[in-house]
């Protein structure tokens, strides 16, 4: 833990020295980009973004790429220890939300935290990871961060004022269900026009009880065994941690 | 050459017919009503004294081309002598020109004598009746032609039907499965067993019926089916009295395929439901040998009605006997077009209301 602590506090000297941005020196940068995946200009524009919405929300939105992280860790051991080093979060519940990616190690994690959580369900944290991870598969960071904030925001801002009525996704999927069903229904209609089919079978002229049975054999033949791993449950890894409700997800790219 | 028969009424010489309601034979114009026990010893007289009408002249004319007249049979009426031309299959009509019910005896005679008829049990009016009923409750049906329809033929027709017995050996092998599911906390497992399933047995199908007749359109004869041999009686000419009848024009041999490939569905389905418990059941290989008993020849009593419209036309059919009635019938595109959008519509704005309100909750 010392050694990540370490690496922890180079990381912040680093971002302080590169990016001397109106920032409080006591709180730590919301954009923190030590694998230097962004060009400054970039950099500075998510800065804003991020800074914007956090004070919006009273959420914070952050972001930090490493080249690694050091050995003996995962991911979200890594993200946690980067928000509670960092002291992100807003309120007494340290509302925010922090996407950690490692570079050596291609792998990313969502944390959520307080409202972040409540807001972001672990099921939804995947849901926004698959979306974005294949943007960083393709180097494609400024879209990949750009999907995640808005997947983000778009979920912080629903929890705090309400989702706004999806009228063109309810419109379709009305209108797929009143064709299946008046193609269903009309298609009964159509089929009593006709009652002209030839028989399959001649069951109805079976001699009753003609039927007898000389042979009925089953027996084992062999069994296949398949197994599929489950689902993994995201990280919620946070329970020892004061009582503040933390979760997330992660994944590789 | 053929002859004819009509029977008269002993009481008032009238032509005399079966009546459907009695199940009997009825002077339509004395109302004098006849057993058909006594029928049948009257058919037999009349049959030893047909060696006298078989010199009554036939009027094939000279002016007949050659070859035109093969496929037709020309026969005289015995009320008032016109000229009653029919097909080779013909076998009981009415005379067109005053209406007398004629059979003609030589197409049963000899080996082409059915073994069996089922008389009609239903007449003329309930076959009209049940064409109304056929077009109740049909939404795309067009109105024009359940409203303007006139019916352009109404008749009550014997079909020539060969009927197959046969007893069929099977001996099926099956592949089923059965899968079982369970979890620890890491992995879902399914493990799926494969057995072998063998079911051997015989199973016996008797008076499997087959349209003897190409005049018959075979799906249209196997809609109306099942016919209740239970109420077949022995053949008798006079029960044709009053209706239309062909004699068969597909031999046995031929109509035996339709009927084995029929048992031999069955077959397999009826060794398929005595096989249980299992998730998948596959047929690998199914051996069905049959052995088909010696074919019958019935006729069965059929009303076919026919009625034109636009151009097309639509025959319906019903079972004589039990009344099942078929036929298939024109879809009213515009009706059609309207429903399917009409319901999509209301359908759509009721799962549109569904979706906001769950929005709402």
């Amino acid at each position: 833990m010392k050694k990540l602590f370490a690496l922890w506090i180079a990381i912040l000297i680093v971002v302080t020295v590169s990016i001397p941005v109106a920032v409080a020196q006591t709180e730590s940068p919301r954009l923190i980009d030590q694998a230097d995946l962004l060009q400054a200009q970039e950099e500075q524009a998510f800065l804003t973004k991020l800074d914007q919405a956090s004070e919006k929300y009273q959420v914070d939105f952050v972001i930090v790429t490493v080249d690694t992280m050091g050995e003996d860790v995962s991911v979200d051991e890594f993200a946690e220890l980067v928000y509670e080093e960092g002291d992100y979060g807003f309120n007494e519940t340290k509302d925010g939300v922090l996407l950690l990616v490692a570079m050596e190690e291609r792998e990313w994690h969502i944390l959520t935290n307080g409202l972040g959580k409540t807001a972001i369900t672990d099921s939804e944290a995947e849901s926004i990871g698959d979306a974005f991870s294949s943007y960083l598969s393709d180097q494609d960071y400024v879209n990949g961060f750009n999907v995640f904030f808005e997947e983000c925001e778009y979920q912080i801002n629903g929890e705090i004022n309400g989702f706004p009525f999806p009228l063109g996704r309810n419109l379709l999927i009305a209108l797929v269900i009143g064709f299946v069903l008046a193609f269903i229904v009309t298609g009964i209609w159509k089929s009593q026009l006709k009652s002209v089919r030839s028989q399959k079978n001649a069951t109805v002229y079976t001699k009753q009880g003609s039927m007898n049975i000389t042979t009925a054999n089953d027996f084992y033949l062999y069994s296949t065994v398949t197994r599929k791993a489950k689902p993994q449950k995201s990280s919620s890894s946070g329970g020892s941690s004061g009582g503040s409700s933390r979760g997330g997800a992660s994944g590789s790219f | 050459m053929p002859a004819l028969q009509q029977y008269k009424c002993p009481c008032c010489d009238g032509a005399i017919e079966f009546d459907t309601q009695a199940q009997k034979m009825a002077c339509p114009y004395c109302g004098t009503e006849f057993e058909m026990e006594t029928l049948l010893a009257y058919d037999q007289e009349l049959n030893s004294a047909t060696a006298d009408h078989m010199s009554w002249d036939v009027q094939a004319g000279c002016n007949w081309q050659e070859g035109e007249t093969e496929g037709l049979r020309v026969y005289s009426c015995q009320s008032c002598g016109g000229e009653i031309v029919g097909d080779e299959t013909l076998g009981a009509t009415s005379c067109p020109f005053c209406g007398n019910p004629v059979v003609m005896m030589g197409q049963f005679a000899g080996a082409l004598k059915p073994d069996y008829v089922i008389p009609f049990q239903l007449d003329k009016k309930q076959a009209k009746e049940a064409l109304q009923k056929h077009y109740m409750g049909k939404r795309l049906l067009p109105k024009a032609f359940k409203n303007q329809n006139h019916i352009d033929e109404v008749k009550g027709v014997y079909v020539p039907f060969w009927l197959f017995d046969a007893d069929a050996d099977a001996h099926i092998r099956y592949k089923g499965t059965r899968v079982r599911m369970w979890s620890d906390s890491r992995y879902d497992y399914t493990e799926t067993s494969f057995f072998n399933i063998t079911r051997a047995g015989g199973i016996g199908f008797e008076k499997v019926p087959v349209d003897g007749s190409t005049k018959m359109d075979d799906a249209l004869m196997e809609s109306i089916e099942p016919f209740d041999f239970s109420q077949a009686v022995d053949f008798q000419t006079a029960y044709l009295a009053g209706f239309f009848a062909d004699k068969y024009d597909v031999d046995s041999q031929m109509s035996v395929e339709r009927a084995n490939e029929r048992i031999r569905q069955s077959t397999a389905d009826a060794f398929a439901t005595t096989v249980n418990g299992y998730t998948t059941v596959t047929p690998v290989s199914t051996n069905i040998a049959l052995q088909n008993g010696v074919a019958k020849y019935a006729l069965y009593p059929v009303w076919l009605l026919t009625t034109n419209w636009k151009g097309q036309k639509f025959t319906f059919a019903m079972n004589g006997q039990t009344g099942k009635f078929v036929g298939d019938l024109p879809l009213d595109k515009g009706a059609y077009r309207k429903w399917l959008f009409g319901i999509a519509g209301i359908a759509s704005a009721i799962a549109f209301a569904a979706t906001y309100l769950f929005w709402l909750l």
